[in-house]
């Protein structure tokens, strides 16, 4: 193996993002930036900039935050009460499956009485080949662990192998966020679930706060999306190993994936070390 | 100077793990095709050989007590940089009000002054900064001296209050005069978007780029306009800049943006011609 020719296995990817050439397709977009594989969500299509951005120069600073302003009580009404439609994923699976994980965004927050229907159509999707589940605690708003205590018994029960991804969202004005601490509870009230953490690096304390906190969880695994180089240097350094580390990208909503994967190589690790997070860490978690 | 674009950093520390061991700053800076940079300290104790000394003990706030320096940070090599350096690197002083003493106020009013610093830093999370209290003093001083404030986001550790763009909104209402850089500013998209919510009609408030996501960065610059985004790395220290600095190349923006966010935005609010 040498430095530059890296087998990739992203951990995080998503089927449409604005860093999808207008003419690409998601496996084109992959074999651009030889990524092998990849875990493949559906795409949230509510949360999009535009409802925000788009400075009209002939309006007043005063008009256009008024703008942002509506801008947000439209995110709020725009965000599915149901949970997201995974066709999307399902048919671009269906052209390479050899190289695509599905991985199904649930919302855990739902009323009583439509829990039933929603946990069937989770275990639905389980059946067609859904391999891992994705919460993402900032758009909905979930409280680890007391929104996921169900869905993780759930999963547990299915297949004790399937994996749960959590997006780690600091406090913000309106959530109190999750904390290293709140996963530390989950994982510790669900020792055989295997937590992945979502952008688990961030601008550096995050990083130190789960090196701190999950180091002794052997469950739970770190995914390097939207992380600092540094941060995700300090994990391996924390964890005192690569084991756990899983390349992802967060693309193409967030990030185009070469950013990303310039990020690990960057590091100094050694190449196989590299490799582990680039590829192995995520294939062996999956299969 | 990248692509035909002019590159000032807003951002970087005179040392770090990406900087070679025998390269100097401007080596560094050339490097990266960067012309210009802001470099102020580190806080060298908040590094790996710390955090490996835990163990996940439940005594952690006091773990994290050893990051936190009893006086000021030493800005010397700082100094010493932008002395010999002066047409490729500005000096910022990264300091902490919590703990200033009457002879630390007289030392950032001497670098400030004598040795032409232009701008200060606050780190809230290694520095234990309550936000906005602790901020009240260190505005006021800015605001005296007629330089920004560059202030650190971040997610905050598990015993802290975290800092929340209100909390710095409640700030900057306070002191409506105040220049202010966001460090960080979408370094997840939920804070990006609290960024929008509360800053976008206050044009003293500025956005620095580093360790930031692109869908972010370009969600402020279109939100904010382009004059209020500023391209910072955070190298050596965090990253290295070349990834820094493709996260807006890749985000196929007209010239004149271009040239604002890597240049002209942080060269105008230090009052230099670009």
């Amino acid at each position: 193996m040498t430095e530059g020719k890296f087998k990739i296995f992203d951990a995080h990817l998503h089927v449409h993002g604005i860093f999808l050439n207008p003419e690409e397709s998601l496996i084109d977009y992959m074999d651009r930036h030889g990524v092998d594989k990849a875990v493949i969500t559906t795409t949230n299509r509510a949360a999009s900039s535009k409802l925000y951005a788009g400075k009209d120069d002939s309006k007043s600073n005063e008009e256009h935050g008024e703008k942002i302003n509506e801008a947000f009580k439209k995110f709020k009404n725009m965000i599915p009460k149901t949970q997201l439609d995974h066709q999307d994923v399902i048919e671009i699976s269906r052209k390479a499956p050899g190289r695509f994980y599905k991985f199904f965004w649930f919302n855990p927050r739902i009323k009583q009485d439509m829990e039933e229907l929603n946990y069937k159509i989770l275990e639905d999707h389980f059946k067609k080949g859904f391999c891992g589940v994705k919460i993402h605690s900032g758009i909905h708003l979930i409280k680890v662990p007391r929104d996921v205590i169900k869905l993780a018994s759930f999963m547990q029960e299915f297949n004790e192998k399937i994996p749960l991804f959590i997006h780690s969202t600091p406090k913000t004005m309106y959530f109190a966020g999750v904390s290293t601490k709140n996963i530390a509870r989950l994982a510790d009230e669900f020792p055989k679930l295997r937590i992945i953490v979502g952008h688990a690096g961030f601008a550096m304390e995050y990083a130190i706060e789960c090196g701190l906190n999950l180091k002794r969880h052997a469950n739970i695994y770190f995914e390097t999306s939207c992380s600092s180089p540094y941060s995700i240097f300090s994990l391996v350094k924390s964890l005192r190993g690569q084991e756990r580390i899983l390349f992802g990208s967060d693309a193409p909503i967030t990030n185009p994936i070469q950013i990303e994967i310039d990020k690990i190589t960057c590091l100094p690790l050694t190449t196989e070390q590299k490799q582990d997070i680039l590829y192995n860490n995520i294939s062996k978690l999956l299969n | 100077m990248i692509d035909g674009y002019k590159i000032y950093d807003a951002h970087m520390h005179v040392i770090g793990r990406f900087k070679k061991r025998d390269e100097s700053l401007p080596q560094f800076l050339d490097r990266f095709g960067i012309d210009r940079a802001v470099i102020t300290s580190l806080n060298q104790a908040a590094n790996l050989s710390t955090i490996l000394k835990s163990e996940g003990n439940e005594n952690q706030s006091d773990f994290i007590e050893s990051f936190v320096p009893k006086g000021q940070y030493d800005h010397e090599i700082v100094r010493q940089a932008v002395k010999e350096h002066p047409d490729r690197l500005t000096g910022i002083f990264w300091f902490n009000p919590r703990i200033a003493t009457e002879e630390d106020w007289k030392l950032l009013k001497k670098y400030i002054k004598e040795y032409d610093f232009k701008a200060v830093k606050t780190q809230c999370y290694l520095d234990l900064l309550e936000v906005p209290e602790d901020l009240y003093s260190i505005a006021e001083f800015c605001i005296e001296h007629d330089v920004p404030l560059f202030l650190h986001s971040g997610s905050g550790f598990f015993f802290q209050k975290s800092v929340r763009a209100n909390d710095y909104y409640s700030l900057f209402k306070k002191y409506k005069e105040l220049k202010c850089v966001i460090l960080h500013a979408a370094f997840t998209m939920e804070y990006c978007i609290n960024c929008l919510k509360y800053f976008n009609k206050l044009e003293n408030i500025y956005f620095e780029t580093s360790v930031s996501i692109p869908y972010g960065i370009m969600t402020l610059i279109k939100a904010m306009g382009s004059h209020r985004v500023l391209y910072g790395s955070d190298a050596p220290a965090a990253t290295s800049p070349d990834i820094e600095i493709d996260k807006i190349r890749i985000l196929n923006l007209d010239n004149q943006t271009l040239e604002n966010v890597f240049y002209n935005n942080i060269s105008r609010l230090f009052g230099e011609e670009p």
